[in-house]
């Protein structure tokens, strides 16, 4: 206990002490009322969120609980409510936020499991259920055996939304997801329109079908949070809107869809592929 | 065992640390809820020009213009049609897609289709003072 | 229906009421300035001098039946939406929408009735201002 720690690292000065309120409630004592810890940490220039959770797990309070693993905004295990506001925890420097609290509680929107984890299993649902892959009509894409065309504006059309690490701070974000846990959500819907917008894909009828209910996408009515939370800069809001204008013009005046990629056509500088490439490993999951 | 932690409708009303659309989007449901539930007595009241005048003045210009909190309330039903409108007018066009950019290479600091609509919000506002300003001089008579 | 028509129809409903309850506000709200302009003959809510002619009017009925159908399907679609937005069993949001649609439906042929009503029969001018 205590923060003697400053000792062997001099060469890193402390700005000033910061409290950080967190939350605290325990699965296993489901029972308990949540309660808010105060922890004193002490914090030197560019220190992050996540640092100063280390710090208290480390000195202060090793009962604490909370997501993270890559420490550099890639993995998106570390997000949580900072100040009221999903922030990915190993991105937010603390002295960044200029506040003498930092009070962290779990990404809103979500079942607690304990502390700072919240249980994402919402999220990864709809995400399965608006069928995040390319869909082809004729041929499943692992027997086409060649590649498709795809122009570099075709690349951008869709390049922007499939940046998404799966953090879920959009859906905590989300006033329509908070009141309605049954919204599909930003993230799912964004991943709806990364497929669509992919001049590969040809199953905009199957999404539109999960999509178009009345506890759909109709129920987006651009807050904008999501897109203000993303720490991909997805855009979330954007997708769902393009999404919107695309549902009208498909399937309502029956707009048709370009048409999709072809293959390319197989040349000296485009070869068909060698023969012994290795199969991919039998799917894990179902 | 996992606890529930969902904003709730709270959600709807208290809009936090977030930007102008998520205020926006706040004052629309405010003002679309008080509105509907208007029309629907405004049916009812304004109904009454058919049984003649003396019907109108007792219920309209007696009851309720006559009446000063009700004349306010009113001048708020105004700011509230006149925010829905022009604020819809806003977000029919942005929920179609437009006025919201093409999709961009996102490289850090990201851009977001909220930036590229915010002049189009602010716009909005501006829109609704100037109108509110000759509402509220029609209203209280200053001009 | 799919609920992309009825978004759709919606949207449309809430561009339309930005034309015709713009114009309904303006007669109603800004009569001062309007008669200024030299387009209004006083206060909008006077029987007599507004509402008698606007009842009689051809183009203030059109456009009063305009905008009790789309105000209303506007507005009670948006209601609906923001149930449909609640966490409560499914079964009592149709429910709600069932209801929403009477209400809709009773409304609107009371407020189609005294329209057409006022048009077709208006009443007499008033003689004696009351409370006046």
């Amino acid at each position: 206990m205590g923060n003697n720690n400053n000792d062997n690292n001099s060469a890193v000065k402390i700005v000033k002490n910061i409290a950080f309120r967190i939350y605290r409630w325990d699965g296993a004592n489901p029972d308990d009322a949540p309660q808010m810890k105060v922890y004193e940490v002490p914090v030197y220039k560019g220190m992050t969120v996540l640092e100063g959770l280390i710090y208290i797990k480390h000195y202060l309070d090793q009962s604490i609980s909370y997501r993270a693993s890559c420490r550099m905004g890639v993995c998106g295990s570390c997000g949580m409510m900072i100040n009221g506001k999903p922030l990915l925890a190993c991105q937010q420097q603390i002295l960044k936020l200029e506040t003498d609290t930092v009070e962290l509680r779990p990404l809103a929107n979500y079942p607690v499991v304990k502390d700072l984890v919240p249980d994402l299993t919402r999220m990864i649902v709809t995400h399965q259920a608006i069928k995040p892959f390319i869909i082809r009509r004729e041929t499943p894409p692992e027997e086409i055996g060649g590649e498709f065309h795809q122009s570099v504006e075709e690349l951008v059309n869709y390049l922007q939304f499939s940046y998404c690490i799966k953090c879920g701070m959009c859906m905590s974000a989300c006033p329509t997801v908070g009141s309605l846990p049954e919204f599909h959500g930003p993230q799912p819907l964004g991943q709806a329109l990364r497929y669509i917008n992919d001049t590969r894909d040809e199953g905009f009828e199957d999404r539109l079908a999960v999509m178009d209910t009345a506890e759909g996408i109709f129920r987006c009515h651009f807050a904008g949070a999501c897109s203000e939370a993303c720490p991909k800069g997805i855009d979330p809001a954007f997708a769902i809107q393009l999404l919107k204008g695309e549902i009208v013009r498909r399937g309502i005046f029956r707009k048709k869809a370009g048409a999709s990629a072809a293959l390319m056509p197989l040349t000296q500088e485009n070869p068909p592929r060698r023969e012994n490439i290795p199969t991919p490993p039998p799917r894990t999951v179902e | 065992m996992a606890k529930k932690n969902d904003l709730g409708i709270r959600g709807w009303f208290y809009a936090g640390r977030y930007g102008p659309q998520r205020y926006a989007y706040t004052i629309q449901r405010i003002t679309g809820l008080s509105i509907i539930v208007y029309l629907l007595i405004h049916v009812f009241v304004t109904g009454s020009k058919i049984f003649g005048g003396e019907t109108w003045n007792r219920v309209v210009i007696d009851g309720l213009v006559g009446n000063p909190v009700l004349h306010i309330g009113e001048f708020l039903l105004f700011m509230a049609v006149l925010i829905h409108g022009v604020n819809g007018f806003r977000l029919m066009l942005v929920e179609l897609g437009f006025f919201l950019g093409k999709p961009i290479r996102n490289i850090y600091p990201y851009e977001t289709c909220l930036d590229r609509n915010r002049g189009f919000l602010y716009i909005c506002g501006v829109v609704i003072a100037a109108l509110a300003a000759v509402g509220v001089g029609d209203f209280f008579k200053f001009i | 229906m799919r609920e992309s028509k009825l978004w759709f129809m919606h949207i449309l409903a809430g561009g339309l009421l930005i034309v015709f309850l713009g114009f309904h506000s303006i007669i109603m709200h800004y009569d001062t300035v309007l008669g200024y302009l030299g387009l209004s003959s006083g206060d909008a809510l006077d029987f007599n001098s507004s509402v008698l002619p606007r009842m009689k009017s051809v183009a203030h009925t059109t456009i009063y039946l305009i905008l009790l159908v789309i105000g209303l399907y506007h507005g009670l679609y948006g209601l609906r939406s923001m149930i449909y937005e609640l966490a409560i069993p499914r079964g009592a949001k149709k429910a709600a929408g069932v209801f929403l649609l009477l209400v809709g439906l009773a409304v609107g042929a009371w407020g189609v009735y005294t329209i057409l009503a006022g048009h077709l029969n208006p009443p007499p001018e008033l003689t004696a201002v009351l409370g006046g």
